[in-house]
């Protein structure tokens, strides 16, 4: 199936489903591994570097409450949450880690806009 | 084919009646639907898909999927807290029995609800068992 590009439908943080707000750019860093060329006098050598995986600018639609729990629930050093966002298409990313930012709640919009690091790298599940 | 129970229907019952006395129930609860959904769980917890542990005062129950889903074969249900009852009443359609308990137990177990949509065969009876229960609590 093909891809259809567009807004978030939504994303789950702990089992909870958070509505994700349309037209905002959600971007997804997935590449857990970077090849680099470090060039040398003579031949140049390939160099590795691993660097965060992670789903940025998401903006989700909470009441203050849910926003506390978000921010209690990445208080809990050691306890990763499973974090996953759907597409517009029914495809699904699946990680666990923790909230690396976590914004200021907008009371105006009823938004916060989060940004998950994976401990490792996010699952991606076709639709 | 004869189905091939684990666990003897005595050890059963001996750890549903733990999990129920832990909310301060027991098998002779007046409410019929939490007594068919109870025997509809010695049945799982026989097979092996459902596990109780009773420790103290905290209770664990976890599901072992046959056919899992999204790359998860083991769901663990937390404790029961007021937090997740608020979850369904904010997320789940009130008027369908099915959404409140997939609702909760996604809270519960910490995994997205649309896991829940695509149980199959006895993994989906297990949960829907589960939920019964949970919700009933």
């Amino acid at each position: 199936m093909s891809h259809v590009a567009g807004s978030l439908r939504e994303a789950s943080l702990n089992g909870v489903t958070y509505r994700a707000i349309a037209d905002n750019a959600v971007t997804v860093q997935n590449i857990r591994e970077k090849r680099e060329r470090v060039l040398t006098r003579y031949s140049s050598f390939e160099k590795s570097i691993v660097q965060e995986c992670y789903i940025g600018n998401l903006k989700l639609e909470m009441d203050p409450t849910e926003y506390d729990n978000v921010k209690t629930m990445n208080a809990r050093i050691g306890e990763n949450i499973k974090m996953s966002i759907t597409l517009a298409d029914g495809a699904m990313y699946k990680g666990e880690g923790t909230l690396a930012e976590i914004s200021e709640y907008d009371l105006m919009e009823g938004t916060c806009t989060l940004k998950c690091s994976a401990v490792t790298d996010f699952a991606l599940f076709a639709a | 084919m004869a189905i091939e129970y684990k666990i003897s229907e005595e050890s059963a019952k001996a750890s549903i009646g733990a999990f129920l006395e832990s909310y301060d129930l027991s098998w002779e609860d007046s409410r019929l639907f939490l007594q068919i959904a109870c025997t509809d769980l010695i049945r799982f917890v026989r097979l092996g898909r459902v596990e109780i542990e009773v420790e103290n005062d905290t209770v664990k129950v976890s599901q072992n999927l046959r056919y899992p889903v999204f790359d998860v074969s083991r769901l663990e249900y937390g404790e029961l807290i007021g937090d997740h009852k608020r979850v369904v009443s904010k997320n789940a359609n009130p008027d369908s029995l099915t959404d409140r308990q997939f609702v909760l137990l996604a809270a519960m177990a910490k995994e997205d609800v649309k896991l829940f949509y695509k149980l199959r065969k006895s993994d989906l009876s297990a949960a829907e068992t589960l939920g019964t229960i949970f919700l009933s609590l």
